[in-house]
C-alpha cells in the first residue's frame, strides 16, 4: 500500500468526530425491498469514445435518512473499458485463442478505506474471478493471435464491513462488498464486450444472493444484498450466469449454510438458484440495453447495400 | 402422423413484386434468391421452385429483426452459420444429435443478414481500425519531436514521422535538425492531409503514416466531409478507387475552368472534395512562372526530370487556397451533400455511388428549375420546402440503389 512515489492521502477517511449516544444496531438501514427485489440498475454502453468498447454501471444508492455517522451511501459505480482485439506482440508465443487481460482497480476514493494506486491482493483476486466468468462466454477461438484488455475501474463501492459497527457483527460473512463488485464487474464487462462487438455466446450477468436469518429463527434468501442493509448473514454467493444457455461460469460462495431443526431445507443449490435469479434480473436490463444499442445503430439503415 | 399438405400462404411472398405498401424487399434479406415461405410448406409440401429456396420459419423472421448475443436464430438444420453466429455443433462434435447441433445462436448484437442459406450478423458500427496500405485522410493534432500526431478516426492517434514525408529539394535529402525546427512550415496543427498507412504498431496498434508520393500530402482548395467509416459494408469501401475526378456540370456551360472536382474518400470515413488540379497543366504553369523568374536571373532552365520535383514540391506545403469560381464551389457543395446523404442512407460510398448520386441530384435540380417558371408551383414548393428536401433525398437514394 505504501507508494512512496506519490503523496498519499491518509489511510482512512478523516471524519469529523461526532459523539452520539451509542445505539448498537441503530445505524443499520432496514431493507425495504422485497427479498427477491434487486436494486435499480443504470447501464450505459459506449461511454468512452476512443475505446473499442466501454460501459458504465451504477446501482441505486441506498442512503441513511437520518444518521450522519453513517452518511456514506451504499452504491456501486463501475466503468469498464475494452481495448482491442489487437495483435499479440511479435515475440509472444502463438495462441489460437483470444488472450484476455483483466485489470480491476479501485479508485483511491472508491471506498471509505482509501485504496492505494498500485493494485493490491483484493483487486487481483476480483480480477481473477471476473476473468473466470468472462473466459466462458467469449468465443475465444474467433480471434487467434489477438488480445484484448479489459480495464474495470471501481469508482464507488461498499466497504466489506459496515463503518462504525465495530466488532458487533459476529455473524457477518466478510466479502459481501467484494461479491457485489464482482457481480457488477461481470455485468458491466458483458455490456462493454457487446459494445466492442466481440463474439460472445450469451449476455452474461452477475448475481448475488445471501442467506439471512430472520427473527423467528428461519432463514430467507435475499437477492442483491447490500452491506449496509444486511448486518447479519450466514452465507453469500455470487454467480456469473448465461441465461440463454443456462450455464454458470463462476461460483463464489462464502460463509456456511445454516442447519435447521424445524425441517426447513436450506441447501447450497437453493442459494445458488437465488443468485442465478438475481443474475436473471440483471439480464433483463442488459438485454434491453443490447437491443437499444443495436436499434440505435440500425435506425439509419433504410436500404440495404446494393448487390455487388 | 400423417402428412398434411398446407396451402401456400400469401403473406410470406414479399419478394420482388411484393405488396404496394413495401416497394423494396426487407433490408436485411439482401439476396433476391431468398424468399420466405413458411416452415410448414418446406417440411411437408413440395412446391416446385419455391420449395427449394431456404427460408426461416415465420416466427423467426421478423422484419428488421435485432438480435442480441445468446438469442437463438434458428434451429433448422438447413442453415449455415456465418459471421456473428455460433453453432453448438462444433466441428469436433459433428456427430452430436441433430436437433441440438442445428441450433444457431447470435454472438453479436445487430440485425440478421441472410445471404442464400448463410445467416450472419454484422454489427453496424465499428470503429476504424487501421491496416497497412489504407488510404486515409487525417488532421494534424500536434507537432512532436521529429513527428506529427494525426487524427485518423482510429482508437489512437496516428503518427507521421518527419522522415516519411516528401521534403522540398529531392527525395534523397537527409533530414537534419534544421528540418525538425521548421516542421511547422510543412504541417501545422489543424492541417488536413491524405496519407497511406505504412505500418501498424504491434503492441498498441498505433498507425504510422507516410506521404511519400505525389498523390499524398497536404489538402487545400476543398471541403472536408466526415462520414461513417468501414463497417458492415456501408460507408467508404476498401479496395476501390478512392481518389477520383468527377466531371461536373460547372464546366459544361462556360468555357472557363474545367469544372472538374476531385473527390478523395478515406477508408477511415474522412473525405475531401476539392477543385480539380491537373498535375500536367499545373506543372506547365509552374514552368512558365519558373521561366519568368529564371529569365530575370539571366539563365534559362526548362522543366526536366531533375527539377520537376523541386518545382512541384515547393507548392506541396502551401496552405493558400486558389481562386475557385462560384459554379465549381456549388458543385463541390453538392458532392459533399451527396456523400453525406449516402452515409445517412447507410449505402456504400465509392466512385460508382458518388457519381450516381451526383447525377441524380443534378437531374432533380433541373426539374425544379422547370418548376420555377410557374409561379404557383414555386409558391407551393416554398410551402413544402421540407417535403421537397426529403423528396430529393429519396430520389437520390433510389437512383443509387436502383442502378446497383
Amino acid at each position: 500500500m505504501a507508494d512512496k512515489r506519490r503523496i498519499n492521502g491518509p489511510a482512512s477517511g478523516t471524519a469529523i468526530p461526532i459523539f452520539t449516544p451509542s445505539k448498537s444496531g441503530a445505524h443499520t438501514l432496514q431493507r425495504t425491498r422485497k427479498p427477491n427485489q434487486l436494486r435499480k440498475i443504470y447501464l450505459q454502453p459506449g461511454v468512452v469514445p476512443t475505446a473499442s468498447g466501454s460501459a458504465y454501471l451504477e446501482l441505486e444508492s441506498l442512503c441513511h435518512p437520518s444518521s450522519l455517522l453513517n452518511a456514506v451511501p451504499s452504491s456501486l459505480k463501475l466503468s469498464c473499458v475494452i481495448h482491442g482485439p489487437k495483435p499479440l506482440p511479435r515475440n509472444a508465443n502463438f495462441s489460437s485463442n483470444l488472450q484476455l487481460t483483466i485489470n480491476v482497480k479501485f479508485a483511491p476514493f472508491a471506498t471509505r478505506q482509501r485504496r492505494g494506486y498500485i493494485r493490491d491482493v483484493t483487486e487481483r483476486d476480483i480480477g481473477t474471478h471476473v476473468e473466470t466468468a468472462l473466459c466462458g462466454v467469449i468465443v475465444r477461438d474467433r480471434w487467434p493471435k489477438s488480445a484484448i484488455d479489459i480495464i474495470i475501474t471501481i469508482l464507488e463501492a461498499e466497504d466489506d464491513v459496515q463503518w462504525g459497527s465495530g466488532t458487533q457483527q459476529q455473524n457477518t460473512v466478510g466479502g459481501l462488498g467484494n461479491m457485489n463488485v464482482v457481480s457488477g464487474c461481470i455485468t458491466v464487462a458483458s455490456a462493454a464486450l457487446m459494445d466492442a462487438k466481440i463474439d460472445c455466446l450469451d449476455l452474461i450477468t452477475g448475481g448475488v444472493a445471501a442467506v439471512v436469518p430472520k427473527d423467528d429463527g428461519k432463514f430467507v434468501h435475499h437477492l442483491d444484498p447490500s452491506v449496509i442493509e444486511e448486518p447479519f448473514l450466514n452465507s453469500a454467493c455470487v454467480v456469473g450466469y448465461m441465461p440463454a444457455r443456462d450455464e454458470v461460469t463462476l461460483v463464489w460462495t462464502r460463509g456456511n449454510i445454516p442447519s435447521y431443526s424445524d425441517g426447513q431445507t436450506c441447501r447450497f443449490d437453493s442459494l445458488l438458484d437465488s443468485a442465478v435469479n438475481a443474475a436473471k434480473g440483471a439480464h433483463v436490463i442488459l438485454r434491453q440495453v443490447a437491443t437499444e444499442l443495436a436499434q440505435a445503430e440500425s435506425t439509419k439503415l433504410i436500404i440495404d447495400e446494393s448487390k455487388t | 402422423m400423417g402428412i398434411s399438405i398446407l396451402p401456400p400462404s400469401d403473406s410470406d411472398d414479399d419478394l420482388g413484386s411484393g405488396s404496394p405498401g413495401s416497394p423494396s424487399p426487407s433490408p436485411h434479406d439482401s439476396s433476391s434468391d431468398t424468399s420466405m415461405p413458411d416452415a410448414a410448406s418446406t417440411s411437408s409440401s413440395r412446391r416446385p421452385g419455391a420449395g427449394k429456396r431456404p427460408k426461416l420459419s415465420s416466427s423467426q423472421r421478423r422484419r428488421n429483426r435485432i438480435l442480441v448475443p445468446g438469442e437463438t436464430i434458428t434451429d433448422e438444420a438447413q442453415w449455415m452459420r456465418g459471421h456473428g453466429t455460433f453453432s453448438a455443433a462444433a466441428p469436433s462434435s459433428s456427430h452430436a444429435s441433430a436437433s441440438a447441433g442445428a441450433t444457431i445462436t447470435a454472438t453479436l448484437p445487430g440485425p440478421l443478414h441472410t445471404t442464400n442459406k448463410l445467416l450472419s450478423i454484422t454489427p453496424l458500427r465499428s470503429r476504424y481500425h487501421p491496416s497497412i496500405g489504407d488510404l486515409v485522410l487525417g488532421r494534424i493534432v500536434s507537432v512532436d519531436r521529429a513527428r506529427w500526431r494525426v487524427d485518423i478516426a482510429a482508437p489512437l492517434l496516428a503518427q507521421l514521422p518527419l522522415s516519411s514525408i516528401n521534403l522540398p529539394g529531392g527525395v534523397l535529402r537527409r533530414r537534419t535538425t534544421a528540418d525538425e525546427l521548421q516542421m511547422r512550415t510543412y504541417f501545422q496543427e489543424g492541417d488536413l492531409l491524405v496519407a497511406e498507412v505504412q505500418g501498424v504498431g504491434n503492441s498498441d496498434g498505433v498507425a504510422t503514416l507516410h506521404t511519400r508520393s505525389l498523390r499524398y500530402g497536404k489538402l487545400r482548395n476543398g471541403v472536408f466531409v466526415r462520414v461513417m467509416g468501414e463497417g458492415r459494408g456501408v460507408g467508404v469501401v476498401r479496395g476501390r478507387r478512392q481518389v477520383f475526378t468527377v466531371a461536373t456540370v460547372a464546366g459544361s456551360g462556360s468555357g472557363s475552368g474545367s469544372g472538374e472536382v476531385d473527390v478523395a474518400l478515406g477508408v477511415n470515413g474522412y473525405c475531401w472534395v476539392s477543385r480539380h488540379v491537373d498535375p500536367e497543366a499545373d506543372a506547365l504553369e509552374k514552368e512558365k512562372a519558373g521561366k519568368a523568374k529564371m529569365a530575370g536571373a539571366g539563365s534559362r532552365v526548362g522543366m526536366s526530370i531533375s527539377n520537376l520535383d523541386e518545382l512541384v514540391s515547393n507548392e506541396i506545403y502551401s496552405s493558400q487556397n486558389d481562386e475557385i469560381d462560384y459554379r465549381t464551389r456549388k458543385e463541390i457543395a453538392r458532392l459533399c451533400t451527396c456523400i453525406t446523404l449516402l452515409a445517412d442512407a447507410a449505402l456504400k460510398i465509392d466512385e460508382d455511388t458518388v457519381i450516381k448520386a451526383y447525377s441524380a441530384a443534378v437531374e432533380a435540380e433541373m426539374e425544379m428549375m422547370v418548376d420555377e417558371d410557374d409561379e404557383d408551383a414555386v409558391a407551393a414548393a416554398a410551402a413544402a420546402g421540407v417535403d421537397r428536401k426529403s423528396e430529393l433525398k429519396k430520389r437520390i437514394v433510389q437512383a443509387v440503389v436502383g442502378g446497383g
